[in-house]
This record gives C-alpha cells, structure tokens and sequence, in this order.
C-alpha cells in the first residue's frame, strides 16, 4: 500500500475552529497524524472528538477563521467525494436505512465507492458473525456497529476513521476488530481511532491524542505521554522513612509502618531514588502510569491554560 | 386455582396504569386536549358559513358529489341540510379516523414500542402477571379513548341546534371506532414483529376501513347497494343517521368489534413469547440487487412502499369517480345552484358539465399526489437528522448528486402516481356511456396540465428541505390552497390572480378551458428556481446531523 505523495501527513489539521451558535466546539485544534501510524483520539463526551470527524468527513465546515483541515493531502470540504473514495469511516451510533437488509447496506455502501472485495466481504459476515438477511430495523446497537465495520474493513481505503467503533460489541467481536486493525497496520494504511476504551488505545495506538474542550491537550506517543506523568512508587525500607515526604516531586506520601507509597515526578526520579538507596531498601515497585491514570489526570484537573502546549 | 392463576396473571396491573399514565401524561393529556379543542369551535363555521338556507342547499349539492361521498358520508340528511346533518355526514368521518390513529398510536407505542426497546422486560421481570401490561395498555389507551369521546359528545351539546341525545351519541360513534381500533391495534403489536410495522399493519386496515365506506357509500348514493360500508367501522358510525333519523345499533356494532379484537389480542398475546411476534420476521436478501448502486435507487427503496399506498389511493379515487358521472351532469344541470358553482350556463351540455366535474376530479388527484411528493420529499429532511443522510455523504456521494437523487426521483414517482391516477379516471370516464367520447382526450389533457404544478411542489419541498429544514411543514397550506381556492373563489369573486398563489391553482386544470401555457412555463421556472437555491445552499451549509 502506498500513499500518493510521500511526506504528507494523513491528517493534518491547525487550530481547527467549529463554532455552533456560542458553544466552541472546536477551539484550535492541532492534531497530525503520519501515514500508517494508528492514532488514538481520546476524550470526554463533549471534547469535540465526533465534531472533528465531521469536520474531516466535509458533513460541516471548518468556521472562517478556522486554519487549515487537510486528509490524505485534500481539503476535507471541497475535495470531499474524491477524498472519501480514498477513506472509509465507522460511527460511533450507526443509523441505516431500516428497510434494507444489512447484506444490502453493505453491497449499497461498497457500490457507491465503485467496488467491493466480494471475497473479503464475506469473511468479514463470517467473522463477525452477522446474518446478512435481516432487516436493519431488526438489528440491535451492535449489528448495526457490524454492518458499518464490514462495509469499512471490506474496502481498500487508504485511511481510517473510527468513532468508537466496538461501543456496541461484545469482547470477542472486539478482539476481532482488534484483529482487523493489525492487519490494516500491517498493510501499512493508516487509523484514527477515537475511543473510550483505553486498554484497546492502549494494545492498538502508536500515537495518542487527548482532547479537552475542542482543544488538544496532549499528543505523542504513548512513551513519551508516559513522561509527563508522576510514578507509582510502592518500597518497604530498611530503616525511617525521615524527610523523604518532604522530597520535591514527591506526592501523595502515605507511610505505614516500614512501608511506603507515594506518586514521583520523572523529573526527580533519580534524587528520591538515592534517596531511598540511602534509607535502605527490602522491596520496591514502580509502575509507569497507566493510559488510564493520565487520562484522568487531564480530566479530573482544570484545563490549564495554553493547552496543546505540553512540553514533550 | 383457576381463579389464583387468573389473579395472577394480572398480578400488577394497578401500578402499571399508573405508571403509564405518568410516564405517558402528556401524550394522552395532547391527544385528549387537541381533538375536542380543534373540533368543537370549529362546529360554529357549519352554523354560521353555511347556516343560511341557500348556503345549506350549495353545502349539500357539493355533499352530493362523488367527491362528497368519497370525503364525507353517506348524505343522510341532504334534503334539509341542518347543522347536526352537516356534522354527522362530513366532520364525523374525520373525527373517526382521527381518534382511530389516535388509538393505533397509543396502543402500539405502549405495547410493540416497549417491547422494542426493552423496557418491557424491565418490567415483566418485576412482580407482574403476564397478561397485566397488554391489559394495563388496553386499559389506558381505551379510557383515553372514551374520555375524547365524552368531551366531544358533552361539548357539542353546547349548540342549541345540535339535540343533547344525539350529542351523546355522536360521542358514542367516536367511542366506538375508538375501541374498534384500540383492539386493531393491539391485535397487530401481536402480530408483528416491530412496532414500526405493528403501526403500518393497523393503519392499512384503516385504509381498507375508509376504502370500503367510501365505496360502498358511492355506490349507496348512487342507488346500488351500499354493503361494502357496512363491512368497515367507519361506515357503522355513518349509518347511525345521527342529527337526521337516530338508531343506536349500528353505534354498537363498533363496541362489539373491539371487545371482540381486545379478547383476541389478549389470547394471542398469551401464546406468544417476549419480543417474538405470530407473524414470521420477514428476511430479506442477503446481497443488494444490481440495481441498488445509486443514490437515486436508494431513494426509490425509501418511498417505494409510501408511493404505493398513494398511488392506491389515487387510482382508487380516480376509478371511483368515473362511474357517477353521467348521473351527476344530469343532477347538476337541474340545480342552478350548482350550476352557478362551476361556473356554467343553463345552455351548456353534458359535455361542459362533465369538463367542470373532471377538473375538479384532476384537481383532486393531484393534491393527493402532490402530498404523496411533500411526504416523500420530507424524508429527506428526517432522514437527515437521523444521520441517514450522513451516511450517503460519507461515501463518494456528492451533495448535489445526493440532492439531485432526492428530486428526481420524488418528482418522477409523483408524476408516475399522477399518471396512473389519470388512467384510471380516464378508464372511468371512457367506459361510462352517458358521457360524450369527446370528453376523455380533454380529461387525458387535462391529467398533464397538472404535472407542471406537481414538479413544482416537489421543488418547494426540496427548497425547504435544503433552505428552511426547520419549516418543511410550509408545504402543505400550499397544497391544501388550491382545493380551498377552488370552492370559494367562485362565490367570493376572488380576483383571478389569487390562483398563482399555489402551484396546483396556477394553472386550470379543467378540461375544455384554454391551456394557459405562460402559467404553466411560468411553473418550471418557478420550480428551477427553487431547486437552483435549493443546491447553493445544501452545498453550502452543516449537516444537521
């Protein structure tokens, strides 16, 4: 799989603006992401995740003083029906034709882009075990999830978009999307999955983006997002645990007994290690934080100012 | 034991009224507010527009028309058209069929809708018999129904022209074809397999209810036999003459039927399962016809079942007409009243009669479809905000090829409903040997003539949908315009501009008048307009959804 022109970013969007009425949903939103990569999209309800995949499928505009949205080299807006030959998407809440069968909506989605993988197509009903005879209207949340996947996954789409595309799935259904996405990464076509569940963020993504209030708040990789946040550091000593809560860059100090438990700064990793060293030590633990913990720690604090700016 | 075992089954059902009640207050409050509200004072119109004796007679010589049949009743009572006839024979029908959608709603949306979103499990998993939510339902929705009926039946007696006993019994018809429907519409969240199609099920037999009053009536007044209405619960409201020769035991017929509907519905109800339905679920096919590679293929999927209960509807009026017509030319030239309302001298023929008659007939054929397109058209803008348009545009689709699909094929099945309308009325007119062979090209001509108009409607439908989603409704005062147009401008002396005001008025749709052809191009270029400015802007604005 090759993209056209190498050197463009799949997605590239620069203080993105979406003002509806007074409410910015959008509020200059950066967000890149290279060919190839899985990018993680992650956020509240309300973020603006899904206003930013409409924003990129050309369904509504950029505001005027918004900067610019690029997708696979083309405007998002005036190159829409040529970049959606080149893109496929899933919806998070999937709405079809209720008098179609989900065979239909299928065949009718891949007929629109010109053509379908008849062979992949029914691999993918296998897989995801979808009786393709019923009717939309009788299928459930995640029948409906199944019809949009299958008509996505059976295309040869450059680029991805996911809006929490396994919410109706049951895990096994999941591990099979899972399954799907690694061979998208393999052939070398590129994702942005926006999601709220962080363990399959967390198996899947070679970047993440965290948006808050139409803004992006942090973006790398997941290693480098890890610097960011504190340790998890668990120690039983040898001998008084004496000044060590009063270490910069330690948090959270709880002692008990000869056990202690406290949150680190990276920053100061290595003076409270010596630290320790000197006290002495029997046991120690230090968990990196998880996707999860740095996820609630944007989200449980005040936006600060000047978001998107984090030093990486 | 039997009688545990019955108690049981309604273990429950006091809590669920009431928390229906609660849950559905202002449902049931809108319904049981809006029909006696809108109802009783407009009574006061039938008293005073039509309160005067030369009034009454032109009321009733229109009532007498096939037309009137169809969209009134029987006629009982024309011979001296007082106030209560004038109720009984064209307000009751529609106060029937409005209390029976009101029911069939009720019913379905508290039975096969619950059912459908699983929030009836919730509850049959609490300490409830199994028979107590069906009967809860009934309950609600049948009471609702009776309280309607008492408004409207104590309301009206608040006219010294209406007498109090038929009032009451007025009230009863309404009751009546209430209860028939409350138990329609239970029977069919049996039988089918979502409410959706529950609703769809019970409405055709609405349909097939007025079809058959409306055909065994025609025939009635024409001196057949009137049996077919007396198969259909809307024609035993008619029969019971109220306001002209009371009986009560036609009234009665329709309290029956819905006891016996509602015993059905509970019997059914207890051998099937939760969620599962008597009827088989209907699978389709597992992969898309060849022809279904379109947006224009999949807007014909969307309207394909609504165009064919339109189209239905407008062949069966338009074959209805047909067969009264030798008879009416006759009955109007005799009437100078009449005359005078389609405009005619005592020296004309058969022929201009017949002319007049069709025009109106045509006229009426293409509001129907021409409501058929404002429907069809209107999907669009509900499919938007369901995301069904999304879904379209998320493919290779562009806005004006989606649009454009939209139009085209609205327009084209309109025409095509039209067309086939037109047949059948010309069907009617050609094997009705009263009438001059001459007649049928005109009324042939005269079934085109509409078609500018209706392109024109479907055009104002697209220009809301794409320009004002929020106002889509503004398309129907246009369409109902020409019909209100065309029986007042003639008594009133409107001046002769107010028929551009419609697209259906513009141009006269009579067989025989000259063809007005600066009226009809004037229609295309109306409608061009409208869908030029209806592009600019789709292209232009945010998806609603």
């Amino acid at each position: 799989m090759t993209t056209s022109t190498d050197n463009t970013e799949a997605i590239r969007t620069e203080g993105l603006r979406k003002t509806f009425g007074k409410v910015k949903a959008l509020d200059g939103l950066d967000l890149t992401v290279e060919p190839g990569q899985i990018a993680g999209f992650l956020g509240p309800n309300g973020a603006g995740k899904s206003t930013t995949i409409r924003v990129l499928l050309g369904l509504i505009r950029a505001d005027a003083d918004s900067g610019p949205a690029s997708l696979l080299g083309l405007d998002p807006w005036l190159d829409a029906v040529e970049l959606h030959k080149r893109l496929a998407y899933v919806p998070g809440d999937v709405s079809l034709w209720p008098n179609l069968t989900g065979g239909e909506t299928i065949d009718y989605l891949g007929s629109l882009r010109g053509k379908i993988n008849q062979k992949l197509r029914d691999e993918l009903l296998e897989r995801f075990e979808l009786d393709p005879t019923r009717h939309n209207r009788t299928y459930s949340k995640g029948n409906r999830q199944k019809v949009a996947l299958i008509a996505a996954l059976a295309t040869d789409a450059e680029l991805f978009l996911f809006d929490e595309p396994t919410s109706g799935l049951d895990p096994l259904m999941e591990a099979v999307f899972t399954g799907y996405l690694a061979e998208i990464k393999q052939a070398g076509r590129t994702v942005l999955l926006s999601s709220h569940i962080l363990a399959e963020v967390e198996k899947t993504c070679d970047t993440v983006t965290i948006i808050r209030d139409g803004q992006a708040v942090e973006t790398g990789t997941l290693a480098e997002l890890r610097h960011l946040t504190r340790n998890r550091i668990e120690a039983k000593l040898r001998g008084p645990s004496g000044s060590l809560a009063g270490l910069v860059g330690v948090h959270d100090f709880v002692a008990d007994a000869d056990r202690v438990s406290f949150a680190c700064d990276n920053s100061s990793l290595e003076t409270v290690m010596s630290a320790l060293t000197r006290i002495g030590i029997e046991s120690l633990t230090c968990s990196p934080p998880s996707l999860e913990e740095l996820f609630l720690s944007h989200y449980t604090t005040p936006a600060p100012e000047g978001a998107g700016q984090g030093e990486v | 034991m039997a009688t545990r075992a019955s108690t049981r089954e309604l273990a429950g059902f006091r809590k669920l009224v009431v928390g229906i009640v609660r849950r559905n207050r202002l449902r049931l409050v809108i319904w049981l507010v809006a029909v006696p509200g809108v109802t009783l004072p407009s009574l006061g119109a039938y008293g005073t527009v039509f309160g005067t004796e030369t009034g009454a007679k032109g009321r009733a010589l229109i009532m007498a028309t096939p037309t009137g049949t169809i969209f009134g009743g029987p006629g009982y009572g024309l011979d001296n058209y007082t106030m209560g006839a004038m109720v009984a024979n064209e307000l009751l029908i529609w106060l029937n069929v409005t209390i029976a959608l009101a029911a069939i709603l009720l019913m379905v949306h508290l039975t096969r809708h619950e059912e459908d979103t699983g929030r009836l499990e919730l509850v049959g998993a609490a300490a409830v018999g199994r028979a107590a939510p069906l009967t809860a339902a009934l309950t609600v929705v049948a009471g609702e129904v009776i309280l309607i009926s008492l408004a409207l039946g104590f309301g009206m007696m608040a006219y010294p022209e209406l007498a109090k006993v038929d009032c009451l019994a007025l009230g009863l018809a309404v009751a009546a074809t209430g209860l028939t429907f409350t138990g329609v519409g239970a029977v069919m969240a049996q039988l089918a397999w979502t409410g959706r199609a529950a609703a769809g099920l019970s409405c055709a037999v609405l349909g097939v209810a007025y079809a058959l009053r409306a055909v065994g009536d025609t025939l009635a007044v024409q001196g057949g036999s009137g049996w077919a209405s007396w198969l259909s619960p809307l024609g035993w409201a008619a029969q019971g003459r109220i306001w002209v020769n009371l009986r009560w035991w036609p009234l009665l017929l329709g309290v029956a039927c819905g006891a016996a509907l509602t015993v059905l519905a509970l019997i059914l109800a207890g051998r099937r399962d939760q969620g599962a339905a008597i009827l088989p679920e209907i699978h389709g096919p597992a992969r898309a016809d060849k022809a279904l590679k379109q947006p224009s293929s999949l807007v014909w999927r969307r309207i394909q079942a609504s165009f064919l209960a339109w189209s239905f509807g407008v062949v069966a009026v338009g074959a209805a007409m047909g067969p009264a017509m030798g008879s009416l030319a006759d009955y109007v030239r005799d009437n100078p009243a009449m005359m005078e309302f389609f405009g005619l001298d005592k020296s004309d023929g058969i022929d201009p009669i017949a002319e007049a008659f069709s025009g109106m007939v045509v006229l009426y054929l293409a509001v129907i479809m021409g409501a058929f397109g404002i429907t069809a058209m209107n999907q669009m803008h509900s499919d938007e905000l369901t995301g069904l348009v999304a879904r379209s545009l998320e493919q290779p689709v562009s806005r004006d090829k989606l649009l454009g699909a939209n139009e085209l094929t609205v327009a084209l099945s309109t025409l095509l409903g039209m067309g086939l309308g037109g047949v059948a009325y010309y069907g009617a007119v050609v094997s009705n040997r009263e009438l001059d062979p001459g007649v049928a090209p005109a009324v042939a001509e005269a079934v085109l003539r509409s078609f500018p108009g209706l392109v024109a409607t479907v055009a104002l439908a697209s220009f809301l949908v794409a320009v004002l989603p929020r106002l889509t409704a503004l398309s129907w005062p246009f369409l109902a315009y020409p019909a209100v147009h065309q029986l007042l401008s003639t008594a009133s002396d409107w001046p002769a501009w107010t028929r551009l005001a419609a697209p259906l008025s513009a141009a006269s749709l009579t067989p025989g008048t000259p063809f007005d052809w600066r009226a009809s191009i004037g229609l295309f270029a109306v409608a061009a307009l409208l869908i030029s400015a209806a592009h600019q802007r789709f292209r232009e604005r945010d998806l609603l959804a």
